[in-house]
């Protein structure tokens, strides 16, 4: 259980004289759900942007699994098994619940000479076809959505696109899955089911998570291990007892001069 | 009632079977006993859905604002014409510079000329597609819409191969209604199969969102050039029978308004949609054909129309306008016509009635 899934060295980022992730270290294990936290603005997507190959670090390494992912494009670093969803849902809302599920399963398929047998209806197609069908089904039924199949996205309550984006995401049979504010804009309710889903789904699935969230009680809950972020530094790392202690964390959050 | 009875996968298939085999009995009573001016506009309505399909691959479900289909269709047509035009009549039509070699030696069936034809169009559109897709929106269609006419300009000053703006005359009239219709079944197959495939999700996924479309593992500029390709195969291919319909190409025929009348077409009948694309296909050809009474004199009771040339266009406009009033979205918007689909609508209609 001790096997590291993710590590970043140094990993550095720039847009002009702007500085959004300033040689960030640290590191994933498996199975392990990791909070990354901090104000408004501190590189926390940006740093999910890095692993997920939607921008290229300008210093420092990103290792997933051996593997070095610096330049790598987006589409190669899912099919490497990373998969993300998004701080403003990004469902395909013309689509039905299903087909989003079953886009994110076009990913297993390796070379784009085979859109000849879709085209062509060979057995293998079919077969993939049936294959992607019956996968989709199985997820959604995991995460409650089966009854809602062939409802188009976008029709879907808040609550349930959130979950729907994570499903499209585990899709790809991640190893690592990076949540950017999951409960965002949640009830209370809505919010301690996601936790429950959370850490359902890291259970289910064998995943590792790293988790963006403002709401402290769904960081302080569900993850093991957090790392705080303040104008693109790593300042603090620990579990939640060290992080609601450590006083750089407070100043950060709260400013100086703080009676607690 | 959302959920009306569906059909089974036997009766769809021996419906979808009947209905072809209908087409084919239709096509071959008007082959035979049809006027010249009749079969002519039925040609080119198969050419046209060859035409606005393969558009609608491009800009409907991938999302690629292109405008540069004029440009593969004349690829095409110069191409298959190149291959098939009689070696005696290259020599009459090359007047001012010979044609270069291997072409003036070719002599080629048809067959093998549209399938060259609409392989030397995709070769174009891969190479317009792998520079311009590097752009998005507005840029994107500005680019291809530039590159289509490349391909025109090109077209009026090669002289040793298209034989500039005089064009070819003379070209042999191979394609009937089995040809353009039988192409056009060939079109909306495939292009049907590939987009109700995991491809066909695919390109969806990225007209819907390309940035979560590249987080699921899609290669979306791989996706992208290869749903542009197959577009431009497809206008190759009704370049080909469109010159080979009308007999005499020069580039003139391949202007941007050409692009844009089947833009039309497919807008009319629903970006997205095949069947739409084959619904405003037909449309269109049918309808310009019907407001050319307005271009000739008649009288109404007491008052005589001149017959003012052009005034079609004029009239067919303002329908259009009218009709995307109504229809923001088309005829079909992104809905496909199916047998399902078809007999609620009719279950709908007694229902109204009985009520």
């Amino acid at each position: 259980m001790n096997e590291v899934v993710l590590e970043l060295k140094n990993v550095t980022k720039r847009f002009g004289g702007l500085t959004a992730v300033d040689k960030f270290s640290g590191y994933v294990k498996k199975g392990e759900l990791v909070g990354l936290i901090g104000p408004n603005g501190a590189g926390k997507t940006t740093l999910f942007n890095l692993i997920t190959g939607m921008y290229e670090p300008d210093e420092g390494d990103i290792i997933f699994l051996g593997n070095r992912l610096n330049g790598l494009k987006p589409h190669e670093v899912t099919r490497l098994g990373i998969a993300r969803t998004f701080q403003n849902i990004r469902l395909f809302s013309d689509m039905t619940v299903l087909e989003n599920v079953m886009v994110a399963r076009h990913c297993k398929l390796h070379s784009m000479f085979s859109l000849f047998s879709f085209v062509f209806k060979t057995p293998s197609a079919l077969k993939f076809e049936k294959n992607v069908r019956e996968h989709s089904k199985k997820l959604l039924a995991k995460v409650g959505l089966l009854n809602l199949t062939n409802e188009k996205a976008s029709a879907l309550p808040y609550g349930l696109q959130r979950k729907l984006e994570i499903a499209r995401a585990l899709a790809t049979e991640p190893k690592l899955l990076l949540l950017d504010e999951p409960a965002a804009g949640m009830n209370p309710q809505e919010t301690s089911e996601l936790m429950e889903f959370i850490k359902m789904i890291r259970d289910e699935f064998g995943l590792s998570i790293i988790v963006i969230e403002h709401d402290m009680k769904v960081i302080m809950g569900i993850c093991e291990r957090i790392y705080v972020m303040d104008y693109g530094k790593l300042i603090a790392e620990g579990t939640p007892k060290q992080i609601q202690s450590n006083p750089l964390v407070i100043k950060a959050y709260l400013g100086e001069e703080v009676l607690l | 009632m959302r959920m009306s009875k569906r059909l089974s996968v036997k009766t769809k298939g021996i419906l979808t079977v009947l209905f072809v085999i209908l087409m084919a009995l239709l096509i071959a009573i008007a082959d035979r006993k049809a006027s010249d001016y009749f079969v002519l506009i039925l040609n080119l309505i198969a050419i046209n859905i060859i035409f606005a399909v393969s558009l609608n691959l491009i800009n409907g479900m991938t999302g690629i604002f292109s405008l540069g289909h004029a440009g593969f269709i004349a690829i095409g047509a110069y191409t298959s014409v190149l291959l098939t035009l009689p070696i005696e009549q290259k020599e009459i039509s090359y007047l001012i510079k010979p044609l270069i070699y291997p072409f003036n030696r070719i002599e080629l069936p048809f067959l093998p000329a549209i399938l060259i034809a609409g392989l030397v169009s995709a070769g174009f559109g891969y190479l317009v597609a792998a520079p311009s897709l590097r752009l998005i929106g507005d840029y994107l269609a500005i680019a291809t819409l530039g590159l289509g006419e490349t391909i025109r300009v090109i077209a009026n000053n090669a002289w040793s191969i298209t034989n500039g703006a005089l064009g070819l005359k003379g070209i042999p009239a191979y394609t009937n209604l089995y040809w353009s219709w039988g192409w056009a079944l060939i079109t909306v197959v495939v292009i049907a199969s590939l987009v109700n495939s995991t491809y066909g999700r695919a390109l969806k996924a990225i007209r819907e969102d390309p940035i979560a479309a590249k987080a699921m593992g899609i290669n979306v500029f791989s996706h992208q050039v290869m749903s542009f390709v197959i577009g431009s195969f497809f206008a190759g291919v009704g370049g080909a029978l469109w010159a080979h319909l009308i007999t005499t190409i020069d580039p003139k025929s391949f202007t941007f308004v050409r692009t844009f009348e089947i833009l039309i077409m497919v807008v009319l009948g629903g970006l997205g949609s095949i069947s739409g694309s084959i619904i405003g296909a037909a449309i269109y050809t049918v309808g310009l054909e019907f407001l050319r009474v307005l271009e000739s004199p008649f009288k109404i009771w007491f008052i005589n129309y001149p017959g003012v040339p052009g005034m079609r266009m004029v009239v067919l406009s303002v329908l259009l306008i009218v009709l995307m009033l109504f229809w923001q979205r088309g005829i079909m918007g992104r809905n496909e016509l199916s047998w399902d689909s078809i007999v609620s609508a009719f279950a709908k209609l007694r229902r109204g009635g009985k009520a």
